[in-house]
C-alpha cells in the first residue's frame, strides 16, 4: 500500500522527470487520498521545479528538462486550478509576462513563466506577438504589479518602447514594475525607454522583481 | 627577375600584401594562412537595408534589394565579407514547406503557425523545389546576382537552416521537445524529411558555383539540448548534409553555449569538427567565458579556421572602449599564425554607424599582420 506522503513524493519526480503524460492521473490520486489541491500545488508540483529550478541554474540540467517540468506542471495544474480555493490572506503578487508586437519568440518568456511561478508568482502568460494595447488592457484588469515584456529582435525594441509610453498615457507607470528582456535588450535600452530593468537570465529575474517589489512596499 | 623568382615574390605580396582583395583575404584565412590582416565580417543584414534607405520588409522578399543592401554596406564600411545574403536566414526552408511566415514591414519574418500541427502531417510534407517554392528563388537569386557582379572581389557563400532547427521551425521548439521525450520515432521521421530538404536547398547553392556555405545550427545549442540530445538527434543529420553537398565547404554555424558546458566544450567543439564542418566559431559572449586561444589552437591542430563574432549589444552600446578591448583580446588570441576571421554577431538596427566604422577601424589596428606583439 502506497503511503499517503509518497504521493506527493511521487509528484515531484514526476515533475522532475518531466512525465507530462502521466502527471494529470498522479494528481487525481492525490486528491483521491485527501490531499487538498494546494496541497498537491505547492508541496507536489512547485517543490519538483523548484528542484529542477535550482539544478538548470547550476547548469546540472539543461533547457528541455526545465520545458518538460513546466509543461508537466502546466498539465497538472488543468486538473487542479478550478479546485483551488482562494485562501485572500494568501499573497501572490502577480506578473505579466508577453513577447511583443512582430515578435513570435517564446523561449525565455517560457523560462521566466516556469521559474517566477516556482517562485510562488501569479503569472499571466499573454503568449506571443502581443500589442502593446493588451500588455495595457491586461495591466488594467488584473491590478498587475509586474509587468514583463520581451522582445528577441532587435528590430521590435520599439514596442517596448511603446508599451512604456503607453503605461505614462494611461496614468498606470507608477503602479506596475516595467521590466524587459530578450537578447537586444542592454543597461542602456532600459535607460532609453524608461524601464524599472533587466535580467540576464530568469533567475536573476526573480531576484530583481523581488527587490523591486520590496523597496516599493518600503515606500 | 625570372619567372620563378617573380612568382615566389608575387605569392608573398599576396600574403603579406597591404591591399589584398576581401576574397583573397578571407580565402588566406580559411585555408589556415595569414593574409594581410585578419578578415572582418557581418553576419545580419537588417542594419544594411536601413542604411541603404530601404524597409526590412522589402528587402526580405527582393534579391535586388538584398545585394543593393550587402554592397553598399560592404564599400562604406569596409567590411570583407557579408555572411547571410538574406534577413531571415531562419524561415525560409519552412515558409517552403507550409509553415505560416508574416512579414511586417520594419522587422524580420517570423513564422506564425507551424506546418506539423500533429504527426500525421509529417506525411504530408513534400520537399520544396528551391527555384519555386515561397522566398527560396529571391535568396538564391540574390547570391547569383551578388557572384555575377561582384564576385570577382568579394566572397559569397550561402547559408541555410540545418535539419533540427528545420524541424523546430516547422514543430515549434516545445511541441519538439515533449516529441523527443515521448515519440521519438516521429521526430526522426521529420529529420529526415527535414535533412532531404536542406539537402535539396543546398544542392541549389551549390548548382550556381558557390564554393562554400553556412548552416544555421541556432537551436542545436547547450543549453537548448542536452549532449544526449544533441548525439542522437543533431550530429547523424548534419553530417550527412555536410557530406551530401561535398565538395562545398560546409561550416556549422550559429553554435552558441559553450560555456553552458564549462569544462566539457571541447568536447562539443571535437564534435562539430569531426561531422565534417569546413571551419569552427565561437560567438560572444561564449568569449569571455572559454578559453579562446585554446578554441583556435584545437581548430587548427585539425585544419579549421576559426570565425568569433563580437557581441551585438556591444556594437550597438558600446562603450566604444570596451569594444576596442573585445576586439583586440579576439585578435590576440586567435589571429597568431593565420586561420582567423572576425565577425559582427549582428548589426542591430539603431547601431550608430560610427560604431560600425569603429568595429571595422579596431579590427584593422589590432589585426594587421605582422601583428604586434
Amino acid at each position: 500500500m502506497v503511503i499517503k506522503e509518497e504521493l506527493l513524493e511521487d509528484l515531484q519526480k514526476i515533475v522532475i522527470e518531466g512525465d507530462y503524460e502521466i502527471v494529470h492521473e498522479a494528481c487525481q490520486k492525490a486528491l483521491d487520498a485527501g490531499f487538498s489541491a494546494s496541497e498537491i500545488l505547492n508541496t507536489g508540483l512547485i517543490e519538483g521545479i523548484r528542484i529542477v529550478g535550482k539544478k538548470y541554474e547550476g547548469k546540472e540540467l539543461f533547457l528541455p528538462d526545465l520545458i518538460l517540468s513546466g509543461e508537466t506542471m502546466k498539465e497538472g495544474l488543468k486538473l487542479l486550478e478550478p479546485l483551488i480555493e482562494i485562501d485572500e490572506s494568501s499573497y501572490a503578487p502577480n506578473i505579466i509576462l508577453g513577447t511583443v508586437k512582430d515578435d513570435i519568440h517564446d523561449l525565455g518568456k517560457l523560462i521566466l513563466n516556469i521559474v517566477f511561478k516556482a517562485a510562488g508568482f501569479s503569472v499571466i502568460d499573454l503568449g506571443v506577438d502581443v500589442p502593446t494595447a493588451t500588455f495595457i488592457q491586461r495591466a488594467k484588469e488584473t491590478n498587475a504589479e509586474v509587468i514583463g515584456a520581451s522582445c528577441f529582435m532587435a528590430s521590435t525594441l520599439k514596442y517596448l518602447n511603446e508599451i512604456s509610453q503607453s503605461l505614462v498615457e494611461n496614468g498606470i507607470r507608477d503602479d506596475v514594475i516595467f521590466l524587459i528582456g530578450g537578447p537586444p535588450v542592454s543597461k542602456k535600452i532600459v535607460e532609453t525607454i524608461g524601464a524599472d530593468g533587466y535580467a540576464r537570465d530568469a533567475f536573476e529575474a526573480v531576484k530583481l522583481v523581488e527587490q523591486l517589489l520590496h523597496s516599493k512596499q518600503a515606500s | 627577375m625570372n619567372c620563378l623568382s617573380r612568382k615566389r615574390k608575387n605569392e608573398q605580396n599576396d600574403v603579406k600584401g597591404t591591399s589584398l582583395l576581401p576574397k583573397k583575404r578571407c580565402s588566406l584565412a580559411l585555408s589556415l594562412r595569414e593574409p594581410d590582416r585578419v578578415p572582418i565580417a557581418n553576419y545580419g543584414l537588417e542594419f544594411a537595408a536601413i542604411d541603404a534607405g530601404f524597409k526590412i520588409g522589402e528587402v526580405a522578399v527582393s534579391s535586388q534589394k538584398i545585394v543593393q543592401s550587402t554592397i553598399q554596406f560592404l564599400t562604406k564600411y569596409e567590411f570583407d565579407q557579408q555572411l547571410n545574403l538574406s534577413i531571415d536566414p531562419f524561415n525560409i526552408e519552412a515558409e517552403g514547406m507550409g509553415s505560416k511566415v508574416k512579414f511586417p514591414e520594419n522587422s524580420m519574418p517570423v513564422i506564425t503557425d507551424y506546418a506539423v500541427k500533429d504527426y500525421k502531417d509529417i506525411n504530408s510534407l513534400q520537399v520544396p523545389d528551391p527555384q519555386k517554392a515561397a522566398r527560396m528563388p529571391v535568396i538564391l537569386g540574390a547570391h547569383e546576382l551578388f557572384l555575377e557582379n561582384y564576385g570577382d572581389k568579394y566572397s559569397v557563400a550561402g547559408l541555410f537552416t540545418s535539419p533540427f532547427s528545420l524541424a523546430i521551425a516547422l514543430r515549434g521548439y516545445t511541441n519538439l521537445i515533449k516529441d523527443m521525450k515521448t515519440k521519438p520515432d516521429y521526430v526522426h521521421k521529420l529529420l529526415e524529411v527535414a535533412t532531404e530538404t536542406v539537402l535539396e536547398y543546398g544542392k541549389a547553392f551549390k548548382d550556381i558555383e558557390l564554393p562554400a556555405a553556412t548552416i544555421l545550427e541556432q537551436f542545436a545549442s547547450p543549453p537548448n539540448l542536452s549532449t544526449k540530445q544533441y548525439d542522437e538527434f543533431v550530429l547523424p543529420y548534419v553530417s550527412r548534409v555536410i557530406q551530401g553537398l561535398k565538395p562545398m565547404n560546409i561550416t556549422l554555424g550559429g553554435v552558441w553555449g559553450y560555456s553552458f558546458l564549462q569544462n566539457s566544450w571541447k568536447d562539443l567543439l571535437r564534435k562539430i569538427i569531426a561531422s565534417g564542418s569546413a571551419s569552427t566559431m565561437f560567438l560572444d559572449p561564449d568569449g569571455e567565458y572559454i578559453d579562446i586561444k585554446e578554441f583556435k589552437m584545437i581548430s587548427k591542430f585539425h585544419g579549421r579556421a576559426t570565425f568569433s563574432g563580437i557581441s551585438a549589444n556591444l556594437i550597438r552600446d558600446g562603450p566604444i572602449k570596451l569594444l576596442r578591448q573585445r576586439i583586440s583580446k579576439h585578435c590576440k588570441n586567435c589571429a597568431p599564425g593565420g586561420g582567423y576571421a572576425i565577425f559582427a554577431l549582428y548589426l542591430p538596427p539603431g547601431t550608430p554607424p560610427e560604431n560600425v566604422s569603429a568595429f571595422a577601424s579596431f579590427v584593422k589596428e589590432f589585426g594587421t599582420y605582422p601583428l604586434s606583439t
